[in-house]
C-alpha cells in the first residue's frame, strides 16, 4: 500500500512539475515581452542581446517553442534595424532572424504574425543582398497575403504591408498613398485589439510613426509631426518618435536660422 | 525507510549548487565573446566574456545537457552530471557553413583556404597523404585532374599540361613548376604556406580568365598577419624558416625561406637512382601587406626560386648526362580598394624573370646546350560592382620577352649524339592585351545567370579572339545546386612557335568549347558533386606532309567526374573519381588517337583519422589507367601501359612544449606496397620498361612554431 502511495505521489509530483513548467514558459514570455518593449523604446541593442540570450534558453523548455522562436526572430530583427549602420553586424542578425522565423513557421504554420514578420525580414535582406530583390519580392508578397488570410483583423499585418509599399516604387505596385491607406487601416484595427497576453501585440505606437514617415515623404511635415506626437501620446517612452521629432526640430531651426 | 528517505534528501541538503565554468574558442583557438552557455530546459547559464570565459552556478542536480550556442557557429552540447562538484568545460565551436542562398555556385570549381565553404582548408592540403605538402599535388587529388606522370603537372579533363593557367594575386605565372619537364614539373613553385587560399577550376570558368583552354589555378598570398608567428621546419629533404610579423595594426610582413636537398632522402631510402646531381632547390619569399586606409590595402610580394638537377641518361642506343638549372623571380604589387559599399577596384603590376639552362652531354660532346630566359611584365585592373546585378569589368596588358641561345639537335625529339646540332639565337617579344566584361543576374526560384565576354589580342600572331562564356546555376533546394556552363576558350602559343623558321607565323590560337552539367549536394558535414562534360578542340597544332606546323589539328574529350567528401567527428574522407575519353588528331598523328593524357579511370581516395586530438593518421590510394603507347610491332597508340597505383600513409603528432608553441612531428611512407610502376617502354618494347624510381619511400621531419 505504502509503495502504491509512493508511486502515486511521484506521478502526481511529476505532473505537478510539468504543469508548473508550462506556467513558467508563459510567465517568462510575459516578462520578456515587457523587457523587449523597453529595450526597443530605448533603442538599446545590448539590452536586446540580453533578451535574446534569455529567449534562447527558454526555447529549450519544450513548450511553445514556435512562439519563443517568433520572439527570438523579432528580437534579432530589432537588433538588425537598430544596428543598421554597422552593416556586417546588422546583416548577421537579419540572417539569423530569417533562420529563426522559418523555424517558427515550421513549428506553427497558421500564425499570421510570423508570416508578417517574415515579410519584413525578407525586405531588410534585400538591403544587404540586392541580388535577392526579385526572389525575396515574390516570396514576401506570398507571405503577406497568407498573413492577411490567416488573420484579417491583425493590425501588424497591414502595418508591415504598408512599410513594404512605402519603399516600393509605384510602377511595382507600391507608393506612398497605398502605404498610407494600409497604415490607416492598421491604426483602426489597433484600436480594436486588446491585450493579447503571451502573444505579440506590439506596434500600437509604431503605426503612427509610419504614418508620420509616409507624410514626411509627401513633404507634409506638419501632418507628419502630428502623427509622431500621437505615437508619443500612446507610448510616452517611444524613443524612435522622440528622436525623429528632435531631428525635425533641429532641421527647422537650422533652416530658419 | 527513514534511512532511504534521508539518502534521498542528502544530496539536496549538502549541495550549495554546482559551479560550471570554462572557456569557449573557435577552431583556431581564439576566444569567442557573447556565447550563450546554459543548461537545457532551464534559464541557468552565462554569456562568455571577451576572453571566452564563462562561469555560473546552478541549483539543479542530476543529468543535464550543457548547450553552447552562438550565432554563426554550430551548436555544441555536452552531457553533465551535476552533483555539487565544480565542473570545468572547454568548448570549441565550429563555424557554420553559409547557406548557398543567393551565392553563385559555378560548375567545376574547387577552392582551398580558410574562408567559409571552401573545399579544402590549408591544413587539409598539408595533411593530404602522399602530397608532399605541395599545392599541385593536393589539387591532383581533385576530380578532373588526370595522373599522367609522376609529379605536379595538372592535366585537366583531357587537356594538355600547358592548358592550365596559373595566377598568383592576379599575376600570370608562366613557370608554375620546379624541375620543369614536358609534362609540367616535379613540384609546384609555390609552397602552400605562402598562400591564403586557392581557386581551382577544371572548366567552364568565367570571362575573367583568358588564354587558357582547360583549367585555372588562381592562388592568393597571405594577408596582413594578426599575430606574430615564427616557424622552423626540418625534414629528411628540407629545411625551412617562416614567419609572420605584424608591425603595428596597419602593416605586416610574411616571410619564408625553404631549402630542399633530396640527397639524404634518396640515400636514406637506398634508392638506386641515376642522379649525377641530386635535385636541389631553394626559395625565398617576402610579402609586405599594408592597410593604407579603411578602404584599401596594398600588398607587395617578392618571390625567388632556384633549382638544379643532374641525371645520367641511359637510352639503349647511347649514354649521356643531363643537367638543368632554373631560377625565377616574381615581383607583384597588388592594390585592393573599396570605392563604395558595393564597388571595388583591384589593380596589380607584376614582373617575372625566369631563366633556365639545359645541358645534355655524351662523353665530352654537347648534345644540347640551351639557355633560355623569359621576362613577363603585366598590368591588370578589375572593377567590381555588386548591386541587384553583379558586374565585373577588367583589362590586362602583358608583355612577354623570351630569349633562346645555344645548340639544339637538328631533329626534334632526338637526342642521339650522332644527330648534328643547330646553333640557335633568337629573341621574341609579344604583347597580349585583353578586356572582359561579365554580369551575373539573379532570378526568382534561386536561379542565377552569369554571362560574359572577353577579347584578347596577341601581337605576335596578330590574331584577335572573342570568347563568350555562360553559366547558369539553380539552387534547387537548401543543399542542392544544379549548374550548367558553356563557353569558348582560346589559347595562344608561346611566342617562339610563331617563328617563321622553327614554327609558323600563321598559327591560329587553339580553340576549345566546353559544355558542363553539374550537380552539387553540400551541407555542414560534407559534399557530393557529379559532373559530366564534353570538350571540343579545334585549331590544334599538327604537322603537315612536309613537317611544317599548321593549325588544323582537332580532338575532343568527354567524361564524368565524381567527388565526395565527408567529415565525421574524427574521420575525414574524400574520394575523387574521373572517367575520361579523349582523342586527338594532332602533332604527328594520322587520324584520331588517344593522346598520352587520355587516362580512362582515375581514382584517389583519402582518409584522415584523428586518433586523439594531437595524433593524426592518413592514407591515400591513387589509381590511374596506364597511358596509351605504340607497341614495337603493333598499331599506333594501340596499347596501354600497366595501370599506375600507389598507397601512401602518413602520421603526424602535435605537441606543445610551452605556451603558444606548436610542434608537429610527421612521418610518411609513400608507395607502401613498393609497387613497381611502369612509366613507359623504350621504343615500345615490352622487354625494355622504364620503371619508376620511387619505390617505398620513408620520410620524416619536424616543424616548430611559436
Amino acid at each position: 500500500m505504502k509503495r502504491i502511495l509512493l508511486v502515486v505521489l511521484i506521478t502526481l509530483a511529476t505532473i505537478g512539475i510539468h504543469a508548473e513548467e508550462k506556467a513558467t514558459v508563459d510567465k517568462h514570455i510575459l516578462e520578456i515581452k515587457t523587457l523587449q518593449q523597453e529595450a526597443v523604446d530605448k533603442g538599446d541593442a545590448e539590452k536586446l542581446k540580453e533578451v535574446s540570450t534569455k529567449l534562447e534558453r527558454l526555447s529549450t523548455f519544450g513548450d511553445k517553442e514556435w512562439l519563443v522562436n517568433y520572439y527570438i526572430a523579432l528580437n534579432s530583427y530589432r537588433i538588425g534595424t537598430i544596428a543598421y549602420d554597422d552593416k556586417e553586424m546588422s546583416e548577421k542578425y537579419i540572417e539569423s532572424a530569417k533562420e529563426t522565423i522559418q523555424k517558427s513557421i515550421k513549428g506553427k504554420d497558421d500564425f499570421a504574425d510570423s508570416h508578417a514578420l517574415f515579410t519584413s525580414i525578407l525586405g531588410m535582406e534585400i538591403g544587404f543582398k540586392p541580388q535577392l530583390a526579385m526572389t525575396n519580392g515574390m516570396q514576401s508578397a506570398k507571405e503577406i497575403e497568407k498573413a492577411k488570410k490567416l488573420d484579417p483583423a491583425n493590425p501588424r499585418v497591414y502595418m508591415i504591408d504598408g512599410t513594404g509599399k512605402l519603399y516600393t516604387p509605384k510602377m511595382f505596385g507600391g507608393g506612398v498613398d497605398k502605404a498610407i491607406s494600409l497604415f490607416e487601416k492598421s491604426a483602426e484595427l489597433f484600436k480594436k485589439e486588446e491585450n493579447r497576453g503571451i502573444y505579440p501585440d506590439w506596434g500600437r505606437d509604431e503605426v503612427y510613426i509610419w504614418l508620420g514617415n509616409a507624410y514626411k515623404e509627401k513633404k507634409e511635415d506638419s501632418t507628419a509631426i502630428e502623427f509622431y506626437k500621437k505615437a508619443l501620446e500612446i507610448n510616452p517612452d517611444c524613443g524612435w518618435a522622440k528622436e525623429i521629432l528632435k531631428d525635425m526640430d533641429q532641421n527647422k531651426k537650422e533652416n530658419s536660422g | 525507510m527513514r534511512k532511504s528517505c534521508l539518502m534521498f534528501l542528502l544530496p539536496v541538503m549538502l549541495l550549495g549548487g554546482t559551479i560550471i565554468e570554462g572557456r569557449v574558442t573557435n577552431e583556431k583557438r581564439e576566444a569567442i565573446e557573447g556565447v550563450n552557455v546554459f543548461l537545457e530546459g532551464t534559464l541557468d547559464g552565462a554569456s562568455s566574456d571577451e576572453n571566452g570565459n564563462f562561469k555560473f552556478k546552478t541549483q539543479e542536480t542530476g543529468k543535464y545537457n550543457l548547450l553552447i550556442r552562438m550565432m554563426g557557429y554550430k551548436e555544441s552540447r555536452e552531457e553533465l552530471y551535476l552533483e555539487g562538484k565544480p565542473i570545468e568545460v572547454k568548448a570549441i565551436l565550429k563555424e557554420k557553413t553559409l547557406k548557398s542562398e543567393g551565392v553563385i555556385v559555378k560548375a567545376s570549381s574547387f577552392t582551398t583556404g580558410e574562408e567559409n565553404g571552401v573545399t579544402l582548408t590549408p591544413l587539409e592540403v598539408v595533411t593530404t597523404p602522399g602530397a608532399a605538402a605541395d599545392v599541385c599535388w593536393a589539387i591532383k587529388s581533385f576530380p578532373g585532374v588526370q595522373h599522367v606522370e609522376e609529379g605536379a603537372g595538372l592535366f585537366v579533363r583531357g587537356g594538355e599540361v600547358t592548358e592550365t593557367k596559373f595566377l598568383l594575386d592576379g599575376a600570370n605565372v608562366y613557370h608554375p613548376y620546379r624541375y620543369e619537364s614536358p609534362t609540367g614539373g616535379f613540384f609546384g613553385t609555390f609552397s602552400p604556406f605562402l598562400l591564403k587560399g586557392t581557386y581551382f577550376s577544371s572548366g567552364g570558368f568565367g570571362a575573367e580568365y583568358g588564354n587558357a583552354l582547360s583549367g585555372v589555378l588562381s592562388m592568393e598570398s597571405q594577408d596582413l598577419p594578426s599575430e606574430r608567428i615564427i616557424g622552423l621546419g626540418m625534414g629528411l629533404a628540407n629545411f625551412s624558416v617562416a614567419g609572420a610579423v605584424p608591425l603595428g595594426d596597419k602593416l605586416g610582413v610574411n616571410f619564408s625561406g625553404n631549402q630542399s636537398n633530396t640527397k639524404p632522402l634518396f640515400n636514406f631510402n637506398n634508392v638506386e637512382d641515376d642522379f649525377t646531381e641530386y635535385p636541389f632547390s631553394y626559395d625565398l619569399n617576402l610579402n609586405l601587406a599594408w592597410r593604407y586606409s579603411e578602404k584599401g590595402r596594398a600588398k607587395l610580394f617578392f618571390f625567388r626560386e632556384k633549382d638544379n638537377v643532374g641525371v645520367s641518361l641511359q637510352d639503349p642506343t647511347w649514354v649521356g648526362n643531363y643537367y638543368g638549372t632554373e631560377n625565377s623571380n616574381l615581383y607583384n604589387l597588388k592594390i585592393d580598394h573599396a570605392l563604395s559599399d558595393n564597388s571595388f577596384l583591384e589593380f596589380n603590376v607584376s614582373r617575372t624573370d625566369f631563366g633556365k639552362e639545359t645541358e645534355i652531354t655524351s662523353g665530352e660532346e654537347y648534345v644540347l646546350d640551351l639557355k633560355e630566359t623569359d621576362e613577363i611584365s603585366q598590368a591588370k585592373v578589375l572593377l567590381e560592382k555588386k548591386t541587384w546585378m553583379f558586374f565585373k569589368l577588367g583589362g590586362c596588358l602583358e608583355q612577354r620577352k623570351s630569349y633562346f641561345e645555344g645548340f639544339v639537335p637538328s631533329e626534334e625529339d632526338s637526342l642521339d649524339p650522332s644527330v648534328p646540332s643547330n646553333y640557335y639565337d633568337r629573341e621574341y617579344k609579344s604583347y597580349i592585351s585583353s578586356v572582359f566584361v561579365e554580369g551575373t543576374s539573379f532570378f526568382p526560384y534561386n536561379l542565377s545567370l552569369t554571362s560574359g565576354i572577353r577579347f584578347d589580342r596577341d601581337s605576335k600572331s596578330e590574331k584577335n579572339v572573342f570568347d563568350p562564356r555562360f553559366s547558369l546555376s539553380w539552387n534547387a533546394a537548401d543543399e542542392i545546386t544544379l549548374a550548367f556552363a558553356t563557353g569558348i576558350f582560346h589559347q595562344f602559343y608561346e611566342p617562339w612557335r610563331y617563328d617563321p623558321d622553327y614554327g609558323n607565323s600563321e598559327l591560329d590560337p587553339m580553340d576549345a568549347r566546353h559544355y558542363i552539367i553539374s550537380g552539387t549536394w553540400k551541407n555542414d558535414g560534407g559534399m557530393v558533386r557529379v559532373e559530366g562534360y564534353y570538350k571540343d578542340y579545334e585549331k590544334l597544332m599538327r604537322e603537315d606532309d612536309s613537317l611544317n606546323y599548321i593549325s588544323s589539328g582537332f580532338g575532343y574529350a568527354k567524361g564524368v567526374d565524381f567527388f565526395i567528401k565527408k567529415n565525421f567527428e574524427k574521420i575525414e574522407g574524400r574520394i575523387a573519381y574521373s572517367y575520361l575519353k579523349s582523342e586527338r588528331d594532332w602533332q604527328d598523328y594520322s587520324g584520331l588517337f588517344p593522346p598520352d593524357f587520355d587516362i580512362t579511370h582515375n581514382l584517389s581516395a583519402i582518409l584522415n583519422i584523428s586518433l586523439t586530438s594531437s595524433f593524426q593518421m592518413g592514407a591515400k590510394y591513387m589509381y590511374a589507367t596506364g597511358k596509351p603507347f605504340t607497341p614495337m610491332d603493333g598499331d599506333f597508340r594501340a596499347e596501354r601501359l600497366p595501370s599506375y597505383w600507389t598507397l601512401d600513409l602518413s602520421a603526424s603528432y602535435l605537441h606543445s612544449f610551452f605556451t603558444n608553441n606548436l610542434t608537429i612531428f610527421y612521418f610518411s611512407v609513400n608507395n607502401v606496397t613498393n609497387r613497381n610502376n611502369i612509366l613507359g617502354y623504350y621504343n615500345g618494347d615490352r622487354d625494355e620498361p622504364i620503371e619508376s624510381s620511387y619505390g617505398r619511400l620513408y620520410y620524416f621531419g619536424v616543424s616548430f612554431q611559436m
